[in-house]
């Protein structure tokens, strides 16, 4: 991935005139060791398009790196999903919906006895069946039920995260909640061989 | 504020899909092209340039005792090309498919700008951003995000896929010779692919198939001790019990 060459560039000649010491440069580039996985995956879970993943991963540490002063100690994984959130929302915007499935109860989530090598190189070519059914919610649901569900946070670490009071961090887990267990349900309904 | 039980307690799918996504991993160089850039501002007191983007120092030296100059022109414009020795700095990262001329031209002759993400949509942002800081455009990201297929950010996934698939052609319509030159090809081209296990698989099969026994066993017991968790190790494991019979 080589897309951002030119922008991590810039960026750099940007970062040149900013005050960063080596110590908050040994941050950083910690807080990129530790975390990059977990901000790619994160942003993948939130809808960001496979060919922006990466793109959209480096955004959010120059925003780190940019924000360094700002970020407490401690809570560096929270600052990096804060902007993360933001990145996800601003990349969906510019790159449009990935189109993993637009119908979650689509033919192509139907399972396959993934015994053979054959089997495994079309499962890497299909659409992950997670992402397509986070596809069917709406961003804010999303946000809100990949930090709880999948990232293990608590309502409140998610209520300061996303800004927003607790009951409608709340309100929109048991929505988004309801919504995805009822495409997951579908789901394994036809799991069985039921309709 | 106690959330309700956690779907991934309560729903043993979920849980599998859950597990299944937390094994992807990002493109490690990714990583690198990021931490160059990290480590680019740490410069001396002296406020000299990151050396990421620093000219190398014979350059330097070079035109500092006024002999080099013509021969850094020289060579900067061999093959009648200007290859700006910054960009050179950063090439390693640069994607190698990437025409010459794009490698070649230099960063200040980038097409116009593309708007990123403003700062002040950032989480915790107080002040406003100052201009030096902002995030800066992003020209050839925009560029390839609008042109490259998604196969782009995997340089070689469509030719890895090809081998792969022509091996198992190969080996379903009982080729062992062809499936393993196609093995090879890609064991050649991709020593460390996204379909590494499966071509691994593919030729203990395919040596098994072509009569090779032995070859086969050995192949097998490396695979095995190699990567005992496998999806596919059941599968090796119950053919090398068969070998082992025979």
């Amino acid at each position: 991935m080589t897309a951002a060459t030119s922008e991590l560039v810039r960026t750099s000649e940007a970062l040149e005139t900013t005050p960063v010491s080596r110590a908050q440069a040994m941050t950083l580039r910690d807080m990129a060791k530790t975390y990059f996985a977990n901000v790619w995956r994160f942003l993948r879970s939130l809808g960001v398009p496979e060919r922006a993943l990466d793109d959209a991963t480096q955004e959010v540490f120059l925003v780190a790196a940019r924000k360094l002063a700002e970020i407490q100690p401690g809570a560096e994984k929270a600052f990096l999903f804060g902007a993360a959130v933001h990145v996800a929302r601003e990349m969906r915007r510019k790159h449009g919906r990935e189109q993993l499935a637009e119908d979650p109860d689509d033919e192509s989530l139907e399972p396959a006895q993934l015994t053979t090598p054959e089997d495994t190189l079309g499962r890497k070519q299909e659409q992950d069946v997670l992402m397509s059914l986070l596809a069917g919610l709406t961003d804010e649901l999303r946000t809100v039920f990949v930090l709880y569900e999948i990232e293990g946070q608590t309502m409140p670490e998610i209520a300061e995260l996303l800004g927003l009071p607790a009951g409608t961090v709340a309100s929109r887990l048991r929505r988004g909640r309801e919504q995805f267990e009822a495409r997951l349900q579908r789901h394994q309904m036809r799991m069985r061989g039921d309709k | 504020m106690r959330g309700p039980r956690r779907l991934i307690e309560e729903n043993e799918l979920f849980a599998s899909l859950v597990d299944d996504a937390q094994t992807r991993e990002p493109n490690p160089e990714a990583l690198n092209e990021l931490l160059d850039v990290l480590d680019a501002p740490v410069a001396p007191a002296s406020g000299a340039a990151p050396a990421g983007l620093r000219r190398p120092s014979p350059w330097i030296g070079l035109a500092l005792v006024g002999a080099g100059a013509l021969a850094v022109l020289g060579y900067s414009t061999r093959d009648g090309r200007y290859e700006p020795p910054s960009v050179t700095a950063v090439a390693p990262s640069t994607p190698t498919r990437a025409g010459e001329a794009d490698v070649a031209e230099p960063i200040e002759h980038a097409p116009d700008p593309v708007p990123s993400l403003p700062i002040s949509e950032l989480p915790d942002s107080k002040d406003p951003p100052a201009r030096a800081r902002s995030i800066p455009p992003r020209p050839m990201a925009a560029a390839a995000s609008a042109a490259a297929p998604v196969t782009a950010v995997r340089p070689g996934a469509g030719r890895e896929l090809e081998l792969i698939t022509r091996a198992r052609a190969a080996l379903t319509k009982g080729d062992a010779r062809g499936c393993l030159a196609a093995i090879a090809q890609h064991d050649a081209e991709f020593p460390d692919g996204q379909f590494t296990p499966e071509a691994a698989v593919m030729k203990i099969e395919a040596t098994h198939a072509s009569g090779d026994r032995a070859g086969a066993r050995t192949l097998a017991r490396a695979f095995l001790a190699r990567s005992p968790e496998s999806p596919y190790a059941a599968r090796i494991r119950s053919l090398l019990a068969t070998l082992e019979q025979e």
